[in-house]
């Protein structure tokens, strides 16, 4: 049974969380730097790896089995997946946070690839068992792959740090690794499985696939453009056309959600329903700053760091931090249900998978986060110290409701009635 | 599908129910018990081919003949049933005798099993409880068996046998009736509170997802209180679960197999 993997990655996506709710308490003041620097580098893979990365394995563990109707090609080798990735990422983060670009660093980045390759061996492995081509697992398939390209260039960058062999600018290779990370991994991989998953969850009937191929080709086109204008000549007035090539992939994206959300079956939608909805307009929000980025860095204007920044945030702690928020208590409730009730259900009366979130909790950290993204806009803005504290509590605040919810969640009891008709 | 004497029937009936207790009626009309499906689910569960021979009274070559003829494949090597571990009851030693005539129930189409498992739990260790039978009850045997009471059967005629359960010091805890016999019964007790014309039967089992809930949620659209939803299943449904508590339904699911669940759909 995948309960126990899928479990553990959550667990230890909830920890990286609060730890990186915890460091961003205590680098409000690099925030109004540079991007490239230790501590930013620190929350940025905590964010990343710990947090995203984590989750998505342990949901996928979950969810591949579901989305394919196949069977998880192995457990032992999500274990061991895990086994590298773990203290990768802390000993990663640590060396980025005290910045020893030595031996550990080096370590740490070897480790993470190690887990990444392992866990895309699962995947392939689990893929090759389904004889049916979908676009779902072309996305999923894809982000692996950009994954590990993501995570091979990091591990060169590391290197690179004692051995200088990389024959560009430092910085050059950090966009491409970021946005083969953003776009390649993370939007592949969660418009993937979110295409076959919202209508599943919105119960609606639409069927048209094409938006998605669409979606597809010109994401894929744009990443690979960028990554091959972007090594040979930066940033320059022709990245505008990729970034409108990739905005138009997302929108087709997006339209599709669209389509699937006005023909739904299920007329409300709840709470973890809306964050998740929500999130893609922090998405687009964050495309919004991306011409501005290359208008001010062409002209050679210093706010195009600034913004970088908040583009940054927007994705890792906007976008991907609210789809996590929110997608939690839908997968996670099913999974322990499962556990539970699978075998009980239709024989004695049982909770239904909502049943097993707790409301307030639910609440409680919505409102935090909502706070956290106010104040964090505003402080980033107004540039207040004040505001920025106030974001770095209400981030703390969402981290530990989001903790302490998962341990709800996991020391669920079993409860249930007898059908009082029969 | 391979079988042979070992072959459980409800290994049979999983595969292929109608025709085979049509082809088991004809060579033997005692098998029309698996007709109920009370009767069917407590001696299909237990009971290997060669029991069933056995307490029907029929021929095991002409029962495997019977099952080759609607498709089954007869494995030839293995043609000896699996002898039974006995645990003989010592009748030289005298104890309290409780009798228990079960023929009444039989007769009324009602399954004694409730009644004899309360008059095991009331025994005492070493006393014995004595059923009166038409047929050796072999389910019932394999049962109590596990369990740790000894047992023996003694065949006075063709209508009349009696088997006698001894209660021993390592059985201790409480023989409940066995779960899924339980649910099976809920199970079929409300398939038979609806009229045949008003149940409707979808098989959503092949379909790819999320067809299978679009499929239930267009039926149970306009569901009355009168008529049942039967669907055929590989799994335990649980995103359609909230869409039927919304709607007021309740539904009842029994697993087959382990990628077949039939699950029942109705307003209470």
């Amino acid at each position: 049974m995948s309960t126990k993997v899928v479990s553990a990655h959550y667990l230890i996506a909830g920890l990286f969380f609060v730890a990186l709710a915890i460091m961003f308490l205590f680098s409000i003041e690099a925030w109004a730097g540079h991007y490239f620097q230790p501590k930013i580098l620190a929350l940025t893979h905590t964010a990343a790896l710990g947090w995203g990365t984590m989750i998505i394995f342990g949901a996928l563990y979950q969810l591949l089995p579901v989305i394919l109707e196949t069977k998880l090609y192995s457990l032992k080798l999500a274990w061991s997946s895990l086994a590298f990735f773990v203290p990768g990422i802390v000993l990663l983060v640590y060396s980025f946070w005290v910045f020893d670009p030595g031996l550990y660093m080096q370590m740490a980045s070897l480790l993470v690839l190690t887990a990444v390759v392992l866990f895309n061996l699962n995947v392939f492995l689990t893929v090759k068992y389904k004889k049916q081509e979908s676009i779902f697992q072309e996305f999923i398939i894809t982000a692996c792959l950009w994954l590990t390209l993501t995570v091979l260039l990091g591990t060169l960058m590391v290197f690179n740090f004692q051995y200088l062999f990389l024959q560009k600018d430092h910085l050059q290779f950090l966009r491409l690794h970021a946005h083969m990370g953003i776009a390649g991994w993370f939007l592949m991989l969660i418009i993937g499985v979110s295409a076959k998953l919202v209508p599943m969850f919105l119960v609606s009937k639409y069927e048209k696939k094409q938006l998605l191929s669409l979606s597809y080709y010109f994401i894929n086109a744009a990443l690979l453009l960028f990554m091959v204008d972007g090594y040979l000549n930066g940033i320059n007035y022709k990245t505008y056309f990729m970034v409108v090539l990739g905005g138009i992939g997302i929108c087709f994206y997006l339209i599709y959600i669209f389509r699937c959300f006005k023909s739904r079956i299920r007329r409300d939608v709840d709470l973890p329903m809306l964050k998740s909805l929500f999130s893609f307009v922090l998405l687009a929000v964050a495309l919004l700053v991306l011409p501005f980025i290359l208008y001010y860095h062409i002209k050679n204007d210093s706010f195009s760091v600034n913004l970088s920044t908040l583009y940054g945030s927007l994705v890792f702690i906007g976008w991907i931090s609210l789809l996590i928020l929110g997608q939690t208590f839908k997968t996670l409730p099913f999974i322990i249900w499962i556990k539970h009730y699978e075998k009980l259900t239709g024989k004695v009366k049982t909770p239904l998978p909502a049943d097993l979130i707790n409301t307030s909790l639910l609440w409680v950290q919505t409102i935090a986060f909502l706070l956290f993204l106010l104040s964090f806009l505003a402080g980033f803005f107004l540039n207040s110290f004040t505001l920025k504290a106030i974001s770095a509590y209400s981030l703390l605040v969402t981290a530990f409701s989001y903790f302490s919810h998962l341990i709800l969640l996991f020391l669920h009891k079993t409860k249930t009635e007898d059908y009082d008709h029969i | 599908m391979k079988i042979n004497l070992n072959t459980r029937i409800k290994a049979l009936l999983d595969e292929n129910r109608e025709p085979v207790i049509n082809s088991l009626v004809k060579l033997n009309s005692n098998f029309s018990k698996l007709r109920n499906p009370i009767l069917r689910n407590l001696l299909a569960r237990r009971v290997t081919i060669a029991e069933a021979c056995k307490i029907a009274k029929c021929n095991p070559a002409d029962f495997l003949n019977s099952m080759k003829a609607i498709g089954f494949v007869v494995d030839e090597a293995m043609n000896e049933p699996i002898a039974k571990k006995g645990n003989a009851i010592d009748f030289s030693r005298q104890t309290a005798v409780f009798d228990l005539d079960v023929r009444p129930f039989l007769t009324k189409d009602q399954d004694p099993l409730k009644e004899i498992l309360k008059r095991v739990n009331q025994l005492g260790v070493g006393e014995r409880l004595k059923i009166i039978n038409t047929f050796e009850p072999i389910p019932l045997i394999n049962l109590l068996a596990d369990k740790g009471l000894l047992y023996a059967t003694e065949t006075v005629n063709d209508e009349l046998i009696i088997t006698w359960f001894e209660k021993t010091a390592q059985e201790s805890t409480a023989i409940d009736e066995p779960q899924e016999i339980a649910q099976q019964q809920t199970f079929n007790k409300v398939f038979n509170q609806f009229q045949p014309d008003k149940i409707k039967y979808i098989d959503v089992r092949k379909l790819e997802m999320p067809q299978p809930l679009l499929r239930i949620m267009e039926q149970i659209e306009n569901l009355n209180a009168d008529e049942l939803l039967y669907v055929y299943h590989k799994k335990v449904p649980a995103f359609l679960l909230p869409e039927l508590r919304k709607k007021g339904l309740t539904f009842l699911l029994n697993q087959k197999a382990i990628d077949q669940f039939d699950m029942l759909i109705y307003k209470v």
